[in-house]
């Protein structure tokens, strides 16, 4: 995939008690291919409500286009995505093995490339002595190994990543971030990755998008966006600074 | 949705030391965390026993009420040693066809049982179709000779000599001379292509050099025959149902994990090192 074009996107929520909540507005930006993008702003400023909606998990309005294609004129399973989230979402009465499997024995792939494809990727994450495990023997971070090893499994073109480390330390968030930013290159696809940390951002970011209120408010390379004393990115450096005071 | 899938998670890693580094650790991991799994074959068990079992039940029933009219002196004692000779011969020819069907069965469940202890990947349904397709005809001609060797140990109880040993010498040899071999040549089909013959010999070999220990689990595995002891009916049959669900599976798994130690010892060590200490962490 070379990018994805989003065009005037609109989302708007019904809500029963505020009524109809606009998520998103005049929406617009470029998801690089093969690159590891990462969106970033304040909670509740839209991030998780556009990777939804590339993902078309959500209606909305204006245009999302993967290369050429219409995202309306492709199903989800045709988009070819795999999310990852902080909740990881294992199946917890499943072992590692099957619950990396899963979305090949969905597939119906055949049982030889299925144990085939979790060990390399089991050894790739170092989780091989984990796979006969369930995951609530394993720690938060090897738990986020196998979710990342269940989203790489049937090979996605693009991965959602919706603020995947907010359940880390500081030093494992460091390391889990090599990782995924590791896998996702090795493995050649592109990346959305949510985040509300710039430190985070600018340590895995080709390209950054950074979100105000439901509307982009810049884009462009790390080092663009981080110059450009735009005032919502002065203040998540502001944010930043004063997190790593209270450490 | 989320909350529903949200896992525990241990504090610390997960290390490769944790993972169990002898057999008996084995057996006791899979325990804890193949539980399901080992219910599972329980029930595939009771699927494949439940002709046995059935058939065990009749072959009951019809003793309760020819010994019940006999004791009222409804028939003579010659019309009752016919009547139970009858019972016997049908139950012994059907258990012949039991058998064979619960050989079917377990062959689809060891092969289940060697991927639990070799700590591979299990596709349950999967494994069990493929232990029928590749050994479930080895098995049936196993198990036929056992329900064959059966019914001709009965029949020389009928109709053998006056001497009490002489007459259960032909059912004594069969589960000192068939059974333990036999169940050696049942999970080296699991592991290797033998020939059933050089199978069948290589388990006598074993036997021989492993008695004490091998004449332990054959008393385990014949331990069900003392169900025999239990009068009431209903209850004989339900402590057999429940015994099939959940003790076989374990007994089953702890003499698979027996046999692997002997052949390890006495053949993988030498022959097939890569098959040797399968499942158990080298240290």
């Amino acid at each position: 995939m070379k990018k994805i074009t989003v065009n005037n996107l609109k989302v708007v929520y019904k809500d029963k008690k505020r009524g109809n909540v606009t998520a998103l507005e005049n929406f617009s930006t470029v998801v690089f291919g093969n690159a590891f993008n990462v969106v970033i702003g304040y909670s509740g400023c839209g991030k998780t409500t556009f990777l939804r909606a590339v993902a078309g998990l959500i209606e909305y309005e204006g245009d999302i286009f993967f290369d050429d294609v219409d995202a309306f004129d492709l199903t989800v399973k045709d988009r070819n995505i795999a999310m990852v989230s902080q909740e990881y979402a294992l199946y917890p009465h499943i072992n590692v093995f099957d619950n990396i499997a899963y979305p090949l024995v969905l597939a119906g792939a055949p049982r030889s490339e299925i144990i085939e494809r979790v060990n390399n990727l089991a050894e790739y994450f170092g989780i091989k002595h984990c796979l006969t495990r369930k995951p609530k023997h394993l720690s938060g971070g090897q738990q986020q190994k196998v979710a990342l090893a269940r989203a790489m499994i049937k090979m996605p073109q693009l991965y959602l990543f919706d603020e995947p480390l907010s359940n880390f330390d500081p030093q494992k968030r460091y390391e889990a971030r090599q990782m995924i930013k590791k896998a996702v290159k090795d493995h050649g696809a592109t990346a959305i990755y949510v985040t509300h940390d710039l430190n985070e951002a600018m340590e895995l970011a080709d390209n950054v998008i950074v979100i105000d209120k439901g509307k982009v408010e810049i884009s462009g390379n790390p080092a663009y966006v981080f110059n450009s004393h735009d005032e919502v990115v002065e203040s998540l450096k502001s944010k930043v600074d004063h997190e790593q005071f209270i450490r | 949705m989320s909350l529903f899938f949200r896992s525990k998670k241990a504090d610390h890693d997960f290390e490769e030391d944790k993972l169990p580094s002898n057999r008996k650790e084995v057996f006791f991991d899979a325990l804890k965390i193949r539980a399901g799994t080992l219910i599972r074959l329980g029930l595939v068990l009771l699927l494949f026993a439940a002709p046995l079992i059935v058939a065990g039940f009749i072959k009951d029933s019809y003793y309760y009420i020819v010994q019940t009219s006999y004791a009222q002196g409804e028939m003579t004692e010659e019309n009752y040693s016919g009547i139970i000779f009858t019972i016997e011969l049908f139950y012994y020819v059907a258990k012949i066809i039991c058998f064979i069907v619960l050989g079917l069965g377990l062959s689809g469940v060891l092969r289940v049982i060697r991927q639990i202890i070799w700590g591979e990947p299990v596709f349950f349904w999967h494994d069990i179709f493929d232990g029928i397709k590749m050994q479930g005809a080895r098995y049936s001609i196993y198990f036929f000779f056992a329900g064959l060797l059966n019914l001709l140990g009965r029949l020389v109880i009928f109709f053998g000599f006056n001497s009490e040993f002489l007459k259960y010498l032909p059912l004594g040899l069969n589960y000192v001379l068939f059974l333990p071999p036999l169940l050696y040549a049942l999970i080296q089909s699991q592991i290797y292509r033998f020939r059933l013959l050089d199978e069948y010999k290589n388990g006598f070999i074993l036997y021989f050099k492993t008695i004490p220990q091998t004449v332990l689990v054959t008393i385990i595995v014949c331990l069900p025959l003392l169900f025999d002891l239990i009068s009431l009916l209903v209850l004989k049959y339900a402590v057999i149902a429940i015994y099939v669900v959940a003790v076989l599976p374990l007994l089953t798994m702890g003499e698979f994990l027996y046999f692997m130690s002997v052949l390890d010892r006495y053949i993988n060590k030498e022959r097939y090192p890569e098959i040797y200490d399968k499942g158990v962490r080298r240290k």
